[in-house]
């Protein structure tokens, strides 16, 4: 995998902004993220090797307009608090 | 970057599973130290690729930069409680699952296997007590039930009977010859058959450990006899032994 690139499995977490609650005891009120759902372009990088494919992926690396783009991919996640957490 | 070589969608499909868990698990590490817990509900990813087809499967290649025309693939993974899962797997027993072996089947046989859900000797020997014509669904050559004599040859192979004693002894019946060893008869659903001098003899009790033969008195044991024993289909013993 091109070392610019990271696996999918480290992005993705990356990518949720799964904050703890935040309370504000002077007004009595505790705020807590119950879900998010993310979605960016990405930039992909597969290494096949055999039967397996290791997938590896970055946010748009450069933010300049050069003659040829970087192909971006996408990718969404959906992610939601557990029901036992109340 | 690496070469772009082409891929297999189920491949990235595969692959993409295995990332997502272990994003479920990186998440469920979070959890412990956090009063939250989050959980992934749905991926879906674009992917931006040029189909071709080529020995007799798709494959993909990844679009470069500069690259026009791809088409986009868009695969959505969405998550379902494990309660669902039970609900809309069949059922299976205690036993562990007796996966078929990489050194049994070629991968090619074994993709196509996965493919329609065969993963294990059960799930085939299931096909062929349902007397499922997968050559028909399947469009395809391989003989599966072929397949599965040939992966419980390979497994016999390996646990070879072996005899490693022989005895005579007398009961209210007649002469019995008992044999004694190791992976003898292990097929319980197989009925061994064994031959004294050309002679079928009846076979009084098996077991993976020993074998009693009930000798009929007008073919009685000479000074040299030949004794062949089918404990399975795939297991056969030829013994001399001397009186």
């Amino acid at each position: 995998m091109d070392e610019a690139f990271v696996p999918l499995h480290e992005m993705l977490p990356g990518l949720l902004p799964l904050a703890p609650p935040i309370d504000d005891r002077e007004a009595g009120v505790r705020t807590t993220i119950v879900g998010c759902e993310v979605e960016t372009p990405i930039e992909l990088d597969l290494t096949v090797r055999g039967s397996s494919i290791e997938i590896g992926m970055v946010p748009p690396l450069y933010h300049v307009a050069t003659a040829d783009l970087p192909v971006f991919h996408a990718i969404r996640i959906v992610v939601e608090q557990e029901p036992d957490d109340g | 970057m690496a070469e772009n070589s082409p891929w297999r969608l189920e491949d990235f499909v595969d692959s993409l599973v295995v990332e997502l868990d272990k994003t479920r698990e990186t998440l469920a590490v979070k959890a412990i130290n956090k009063p939250l817990s989050y959980s992934v509900k749905e991926v879906a990813l674009d992917v931006n690729a040029f189909p071709s087809y080529a020995d007799g499967s798709v494959r993909f290649v990844t679009a470069q930069p500069g690259e026009e025309g791809a088409s986009k693939l868009t695969i959505q993974l969405n998550s379902i409680t494990d309660q669902q899962v039970r609900a809309s797997t069949k059922a299976r027993g205690t036993a562990p699952v007796d996966a078929i072996d990489p050194l049994e089947v070629d991968e090619q046989t074994r993709t196509k296997l996965r493919r329609i859900g065969v993963n294990s000797l059960d799930d085939l020997k299931e096909l062929e007590a349902r007397k499922v014509d997968l050559g028909a669904v399947t469009d395809s050559e391989i003989d599966y039930s072929q397949i599965a004599r040939k992966i419980q040859q390979s497994r016999r192979s390996k646990s070879a009977p072996s005899i490693d004693g022989v005895s005579l002894s007398q009961s209210e019946g007649g002469p019995v010859l008992l044999l004694e060893g190791r992976n003898l008869a292990v097929d319980a659903s197989f009925e061994p058959v064994a031959v004294l001098n050309g002679e079928l003899v009846e076979v009084l009790s098996r077991g993976p450990a020993h074998l009693s033969l009930l000798l009929d008195e007008e073919h009685p044991l000479t000074a040299d006899n030949e004794v062949v024993v089918t404990f399975d289909q795939f297991a056969v013993v030829r013994v001399n032994v001397r009186a």
